[in-house]
């Protein structure tokens, strides 16, 4: 599946550079997340969250009504993750990465040259180690999510962009849940970057 | 309304409707005593988090990769690396040394002939100056069979050094149930009743230390 969307995220620019209603943008940038898992042993209260985590996305749009674009956007985050105990300290767990891809749609925003966009799509944990509540790996989870972007023109060719990036993912893990973990956490992620975008309305 | 706005009020109300609840952690109410009775108190021990175990294993009848084992199998009971421990080399250094004694053939004969288990272990502990645990422990396993590199007899070393590295994580006492591994004669587990015992009690205060 990896080697798949690796092909697909090299080979979307230039299929979509072939038609001129089509956008392409790539960006670097930060990804912030609330709490995967709060838990009360005796007395402590203890809150595994991961750390602000440095961010690469990619995306590839293509028209389908005017003013209206499908795409498709990979990002990926890499970063460390904790638990913290309340009032004690904290205790590093390793790295935890993400990735994810999905489907949107988007529109114009207010005025050009911004839109905004609604997407879905899948968001898998790749963590650095199998340990504690990734014991049995990482989950797979459906992913919702709105944005918005803003271009400005650099060169004749060229545009910098700003992605700002919201989503929403309930979060469990199989291990978690063998030890009689129930429900779901919410888990909200905010992400912005900047990079650059191509083609497309300008 | 615009079919923009359409749009984004659909995905927050998709959004807002799988958005209720948080995750619920569990009770953890089944659990044993762990803890070591000295006159009337009884006290806790546990290894501070950021202390990794130096454990030195005898280099016999594959109790290294046994150890380890063992090791693996307690780090996988904790959901935020509340304990971790390392093989080393140097057994001056350790806080667990980890001893084979192989009884003569003669005695191993007979027991086998009792129907024995496979092995047998123990941990001594180590002397209590005030509230100081003055290291090391000593475990020790016993293969009581003719064919001590047998799956059987590696299987009882395997499970046996686990129970008795319990022991010098903190599990003081035996599980009264037999399906425990830290029950007295263990043929089984870990159990989620030894995995809610041993994230309890290093999250419990410590009322000894340890140190050499
Ligand atoms: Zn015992």
């Amino acid at each position: 599946m990896r080697t798949a969307l690796l092909l697909t995220s090299l080979l979307l620019p230039s299929a979509l550079a072939a038609q001129s209603s089509s956008t392409f943008y790539a960006g670097l940038g930060a990804t912030w997340s609330s709490k995967l898992v709060e838990d009360v042993i005796v007395s402590d209260v203890i809150t595994t969250q991961p750390a602000i985590a440095p961010t690469i996305m990619v995306g590839g749009a293509t028209e389908v009504f005017p003013r209206y674009d499908v795409d498709i956007e990979l990002q990926f985050t890499t970063g460390s993750y904790s638990a913290d105990t309340k009032g004690k300290g904290s205790t590093k767990l390793g790295t935890l990465r993400t990735f994810s891809a999905t489907i949107g749609l988007d529109g114009p925003l207010f005025k050009p040259p911004f839109r905004w966009r609604a997407s879905v799509g899948v968001l898998k944990y790749l963590p650095s180690e199998d340990r504690g509540m990734f014991l049995q790996g990482g989950p797979l989870k459906f992913l919702l999510g709105l944005g918005a972007q803003y271009r400005r023109p650099v060169s004749s060719a060229i545009d910098l962009s700003v992605t700002l990036r919201y989503d929403f993912h309930r979060f469990t893990t199989d291990e978690l849940q063998r030890q009689g973990f129930s429900q779901t956490q919410q888990v909200h992620r905010l992400g912005l970057a900047v990079g650059i975008a191509m083609g497309g309305r300008r | 309304m615009s079919s923009r706005s359409n749009i984004i009020l659909a995905l927050s109300a998709a959004v807002a409707a799988g958005g209720c609840g948080d995750i619920s952690n569990p009770s953890r109410s089944n659990f044993y005593d762990w803890r070591l009775v000295v006159g009337i108190d009884s006290l806790t021990f546990h290894w501070p988090e950021d202390h990794t175990v130096r454990v030195w294993v005898q280099d016999t009848l594959s109790m290294p990769a046994n150890t380890q084992a063992g090791i693996d199998t307690w780090k996988r009971q904790f959901l935020y690396q509340e304990f971790d421990a390392v093989l080393v080399p140097d057994s001056a250094t350790a806080d667990v040394l980890v001893g084979v004694t192989i009884p003569p053939a003669a005695a191993r004969a007979i027991r086998l002939g009792s129907m024995a288990p496979e092995c047998t272990g123990d941990t001594t502990f180590p002397p209590l100056v005030g509230s100081t645990i003055v290291l090391p422990f000593h475990i020790r396993v016993v293969p009581r069979t003719l064919d001590p590199e047998g799956p059987a007899t590696q299987a009882c070393l395997r499970l046996t050094v686990t129970h008795e590295l319990g022991h010098a994580m903190g599990l003081f006492k035996h599980s009264p149930n037999p399906n425990d591994l830290m029950a007295p004669d263990p043929v089984s587990g870990p159990t989620a009743r030894d995995r809610n015992t041993v994230q309890q009690l290093y999250h419990f205060e410590a009322d000894l230390t340890a140190s050499r």
